[in-house]
C-alpha cells in the first residue's frame, strides 16, 4: 500500500512538472525566435494526428483498415453502397478498397 | 468529448479495485496524477508487483506528450500571473489542450489574414478553464463510479472509438496549409509505426516528434519558393553539397 502511494506522489509531480515545464516559463515566450514558432506550429497537427490515426486504424492494439462502424451511418439504417459491412471472421486480412462495384477488378 | 472518456473513466477507477490496489489508490491516482493512460499504466505495474520506481517511469514516459502541449499553450498564455498557469498546468489534458488550441489557433488566423482581432486573455482564459474543469470534474465522477463498480465492470466497454473520433474532429481544422497537412501525415504515420513496433503509448510522442519536425522541414523548403522566382531566391548553393 506504500509503495503504492510513493508511486502516485512521485508520478503525480513528474506529470505535474511536465504539465507546467513550458507554462512557467511562458512569460518569456511571448517573442519566440521564428525558428522555435515554426516548430510550435507543427504541434497540434502532429500530436493530434498521432492520437488520432493509431486509434482509428489499430483500435484494438493490431493493425485493422477495415472499419465498418465508421461507415455505418445508423444501426438500422442500410449500408451506402460499396461500403459493405463484412462478418468478422476468418483470417484478419487488410481491406483496403470497398469489396465490389466501382474500381473491383 | 465529455462523453467519450465516461468509460475510459469508469476503468482508471475500477483497474485499482479490480486488482485488489484499492479504490483509494484508484482515487489518488485520478487526482494526483489526473492523466488516464498513464494511470492504468501505473496500476498496473503496482498490480504485478513492480516497484514504485518502475510504477513512476511508465507513467511519467506516457506523459511526456504533455511538455508538447505546454510548449504549443504558452506562447498563448504569456500575458498570464504565474499562479493561474501553475493551476492551468494542473488541469491540462489532451483534451483541454485539443479545444484550446484550436480556438486560438484559429483566433489569430482571422486576425492575421485581416479579420477582427482575436479576443484577448478575458476570452481564453474562460475557455480553458470551462473546458478543463468539465473535464476534470467528469474524470473523478466517473473514477468514483469506477471504484464502486470494481470488478463487476463488463469487458465490452467502447473505449476504443468515441476518443478518437473527438479528435478527429479537431484534427481536420488544424490541418490549415501544405506543411500542416506533412506534420500530420508523418505525425499520424510514424505513430502508426511506432505503434505497430510496439511502442504503445509512447508512440503517440514519437509521431508527434517527427511530425513537428516533417511539418518544420516542409515549411522551410516551401517557404524558400518554386525554382522558377530564382530572381528573388538566388537558391544557396552550399545547401544541396552540404547534404551529400
Amino acid at each position: 500500500m506504500n509503495e503504492a502511494w510513493v508511486a502516485i506522489v512521485l508520478a503525480g509531480i513528474g506529470t505535474y512538472a511536465m504539465r507546467t515545464s513550458f507554462l512557467v516559463f511562458a512569460h518569456r515566450l511571448a517573442d519566440v525566435p521564428p525558428l522555435v514558432q515554426r516548430l510550435l506550429r507543427q504541434i497540434p497537427p502532429a500530436a493530434l494526428a498521432a492520437i488520432v490515426i493509431p486509434a482509428l486504424v489499430r483500435p484494438h492494439d493490431h493493425l485493422d483498415l477495415w472499419q465498418p462502424r465508421l461507415c455505418r451511418r445508423s444501426p438500422a439504417g442500410p449500408p451506402r453502397p460499396g461500403l459493405v459491412a463484412r462478418p468478422r471472421q476468418g483470417p484478419r486480412v487488410l481491406h483496403l478498397g470497398p469489396p465490389r462495384g466501382a474500381g473491383a477488378p | 468529448m465529455l462523453i467519450g472518456v465516461i468509460p475510459f473513466g469508469l476503468v482508471a477507477g475500477a483497474t485499482p479495485v479490480a486488482t485488489g490496489l484499492g479504490g483509494d489508490v484508484s482515487i489518488g491516482l485520478s487526482t494526483i496524477v489526473f492523466a488516464g493512460a498513464s494511470q492504468l499504466a501505473a496500476a498496473d505495474a503496482l498490480a504485478d508487483g513492480a516497484s514504485a520506481a518502475v510504477a513512476v517511469i511508465a507513467a511519467c514516459t506516457i506523459n511526456l506528450r504533455l511538455m508538447l502541449y505546454s510548449a504549443s499553450l504558452a506562447p498563448f498564455l504569456a500575458a498570464v500571473p504565474l499562479r493561474t498557469r501553475l493551476l492551468m498546468g494542473y488541469l491540462l489534458t489532451d483534451q483541454a489542450y485539443a479545444v484550446s488550441i484550436t480556438r486560438w489557433t484559429r483566433e489569430a488566423d482571422v486576425e492575421a489574414t485581416g479579420g477582427p482581432p482575436a479576443p484577448g486573455l478575458d476570452h481564453r482564459l474562460p475557455y480553458y478553464f470551462g473546458a478543463a474543469l468539465l473535464l476534470w470534474g467528469n474524470w473523478q465522477i466517473c473514477t468514483i463510479l469506477g471504484v464502486l463498480v470494481g470488478s463487476a465492470l463488463p469487458d465490452s466497454l467502447p473505449l476504443d472509438f468515441a476518443i478518437p473520433l473527438v479528435f478527429l474532429v479537431l484534427l481536420v481544422p488544424a490541418i490549415t496549409s501544405r506543411p500542416s497537412a506533412v506534420a500530420a501525415i508523418v505525425g499520424g504515420g510514424v505513430a502508426l509505426l511506432a505503434a505497430e513496433a510496439g511502442a504503445s503509448h509512447l508512440s503517440v510522442l514519437f509521431g508527434a516528434l517527427a511530425g513537428i519536425v516533417a511539418g518544420a522541414i516542409a515549411e522551410t523548403v516551401l517557404e524558400r519558393g518554386t525554382p522558377y522566382d530564382t530572381d528573388e531566391h538566388p537558391p544557396d548553393p552550399g545547401l544541396w553539397r552540404g547534404e551529400a
